[in-house]
């Protein structure tokens, strides 16, 4: 039998992933890594994080707080943009640091769509 | 008048709701189902075809549903479920002796479900079969969805798109014996990043939402810049038969929502059902009435009356076909698309309405010519290049159905197990993995592929089954970081894998390597 030689923690790593919700908003998750979340658990960095939307200009379109723990966030986007990611930054001796960026996601506009209506989910 | 072109295409799908050593109420949605819809639709096929009036259209069975199809257990559960189900008519006749409005109505349940269980046993519970058959004769195109229902634009990895189209196309050619032509790509959600997926698996053609594209003509078909063509879905004929004062809520019709189940003591249905709580049994008495009515106040079901309505609503339907393409300069091209579940379960008397609707339009000429997706193309040019952008054919288009803080937390843990999958798998690339890695490697690779059905969001989204779908997630989420472990550490008791693969008996030819890096695409 063949077998990887030593058992390691896969993914440990910062990473967020940014996904489309509707045409005013996106979803953002993330992850940090057993270093990171050790200097947050242990107060060695302030547990707040900043999340920023950035469009396709790099211009900040929103910078919000957030908590490392969090994880998750649903961030309303400017109509404005096209394209958008996502930053996130911790704060080490007093100083922003990005801890990681997202995917760019291509935003869609809201075209009259009208709301299906189904008879039986009326119901649900 | 021109000739109307009809593309119908009728879509099958259940989530896997397959369990092996244990009972679970959703298990039994299969089986209604396959009773009320799915073998109801292939008699009236074949009923049809038999008097030459069988309509060409199109079947898309997702993968999750035809695995359960060919599982055998399934089958025999199948029959228990039919005997339930006589035995419950039996019982409900003695209850209910001196009522004749209810005897009449058990009698129309006791032929339907003896007409069911007559075909089930003439195909010796194959339900496979007559698909082929009904495909053989080319009165069907069959097509299929992704593997596991995933709504495509809410997979974070390109390596995900992949296994999910990749392998539901070998699949589809492991249960079917033939290449598929078109995928059904589940809710119409589109993103650009699926295109060269499509090409690469050979996909001629799929199927979108109107709305996903600014100025399109749904009665156009439209091409893809890799060639794929695009059908688009003609939402009025949706909206006509379901929307709001639509044609199934005619108050002659049965009402889905009042059910023995709810009524009768929850003793006197576990003999039936199998469950100590409230369950909807199937046999219901009354008719919607109105839909502004409390379901208590609902008027007793008179089969006969909703008949003659089937009869008037199918020509209804008809002459609104006819009418929308004449009034439409470019009228050449009709595309409906329905879920097969409604006719027949949730709308009980839709598949007469089909029935009548498919001879009304032989018997009254009307000017009505079903066509099949690969045939169209090959006659007809499409009328332009379209880029649609990110979509579904959901609340406005995007994707709050399955993304919202209710179903938040899956897309975190998909995206975690699908990357580690990916790292830990890619080692294997080059090297031969043992028998026993091959069987962890696979068994991964369904599990992640379950916690990806887009299903369980909606489930958890809507409050309905919610405890059971977020108890698959988190199960096939632990077992994936299981399987993920044994990998890292290896493995070498497989009394485990046994008990995982009898539980999820499905997509047994599926090859893993289909999930790896596809840097290149």
């Amino acid at each position: 039998m063949i077998w990887l030689l030593t058992p390691k923690t896969i993914l440990d790593e910062n990473y967020c992933v940014c996904m489309l919700r509707n045409a005013n908003t996106v979803f953002v998750f993330w992850k940090f890594s057993d270093y990171y979340l050790s200097l947050f658990e242990n107060k060695n960095i302030p547990s707040e994080i900043r999340i920023k939307l950035i469009n396709e200009e790099n211009k900040i379109l929103a910078d919000l707080p957030s908590i490392y723990s969090k994880s998750v966030l649903h961030i309303e986007v400017p109509t404005h943009a096209k394209k958008v990611k996502i930053d996130i930054y911790c704060f080490e001796n007093g100083i922003e640091k990005i801890l990681c960026s997202s995917n760019v996601v291509n935003l869609a506009s809201e075209r009259d769509f009208k709301k299906d209506y189904n008879f039986y989910n009326e119901k649900n | 008048m021109k000739r109307i072109d009809c593309l119908f295409v009728f879509h099958f799908h259940l989530p896997y709701i397959y369990h092996y050593n244990a009972k679970y109420f959703e298990e039994s949605w299969y089986y209604q189902n396959l009773a009320n819809s799915y073998i109801p639709f292939l008699m009236m096929m074949e009923e049809l075809s038999n008097a030459s009036l069988a309509p060409s259209i199109v079947v898309s069975i997702s993968p999750s549903l035809y695995n359960m199809m060919e599982n055998e257990v399934m089958s025999e559960r199948f029959i228990s479920y039919l005997d339930n189900i006589f035995s419950l008519i039996e019982e409900e006749r003695k209850i209910n002796s001196l009522n004749p409005k209810i005897q009449a109505i058990l009698d129309v349940y006791e032929n339907k479900y003896l007409k069911v269980a007559q075909y089930f046993e003439k195909y010796s519970g194959d339900i496979i079969t007559p698909f082929k058959f009904l495909k053989s004769q080319g009165l069907i195109e069959i097509i299929t969805t992704p593997l596991t229902y995933s709504i495509i634009p809410l997979l974070t990895l390109k390596e995900s798109i992949n296994m999910q189209i990749t392998g539901a196309v070998k699949d589809f050619k492991r249960c079917f014996l033939v290449d598929v032509n078109g995928l059904f790509l589940p809710e119409c959600g589109w993103i650009d990043d699926v295109e060269p997926f499509l090409l690469r698996n050979s996909i001629k053609y799929i199927f979108l939402d109107e709305r996903s594209v600014e100025e399109v003509n749904p009665y156009n078909s439209y091409i893809l810049p890799s060639g794929v063509r695009v059908f688009f879905r003609n939402y009025l004929s949706f909206d006509f038969l379901f929307g709001q004062n639509g044609i199934v809520s005619n108050p002659y019709y049965r009402e889905f929502y009042r059910d023995i189940g709810y009524e009768r003591d929850k003793d006197y249905l576990k003999k039936y059902t199998g469950c100590d709580f409230n369950v909807p049994t199937g046999i219901k008495y009354h008719r919607i009435t109105d839909v502004s009515l409390d379901l208590k106040d609902k008027d007793i079901y008179d089969w006969e009356a909703a008949m003659n309505c089937v009869n008037n609503d199918s020509e209804r339907f008809l002459d609104f076909i006819v009418n929308t393409c004449v009034k439409n300069e470019n009228n050449s091209l009709f595309v409906s698309i329905f879920n097969a579940e409604i006719f027949g379960d949730k709308w009980f008397e839709g598949i007469d309405f089909l029935k009548n609707f498919f001879i009304k339009i032989r018997q009254k000429r009307y000017p009505l010519n079903f066509v099949l997706p690969s045939n169209y193309i090959n006659l007809n040019s499409p009328k332009s290049v379209v880029n649609p952008t990110i979509s579904s054919w959901s609340d406005n288009g995007f994707f709050d159905k399955w993304l919202n803080e209710k179903s938040d937390f899956i897309y975190p843990l998909i995206h975690e197990i699908s990357k580690k999958f990916i790292i830990v798998a890619s080692k294997y690339k080059n090297i031969r993995p043992t028998h026993e890695a091959q069987r962890i490697l696979k068994q991964l690779v369904r599990e992640i592929l379950l916690t990806q059905s887009s299903d369980w969001a909606v489930m958890i989204s809507n409050n309905v089954h919610r405890e059971y779908a977020i108890n698959r997630i988190l199960k096939h989420y632990q077992n994936s970081l299981r399987l993920i472990d044994y990998l890292l550490k290896g493995y070498n008791n497989s009394e485990e894998i046994d008990l995982m693969e009898k539980e999820l008996p499905l997509f047994p030819d599926i090859d893993w390597k289909d999930f790896l890096s596809v840097s290149k695409i």
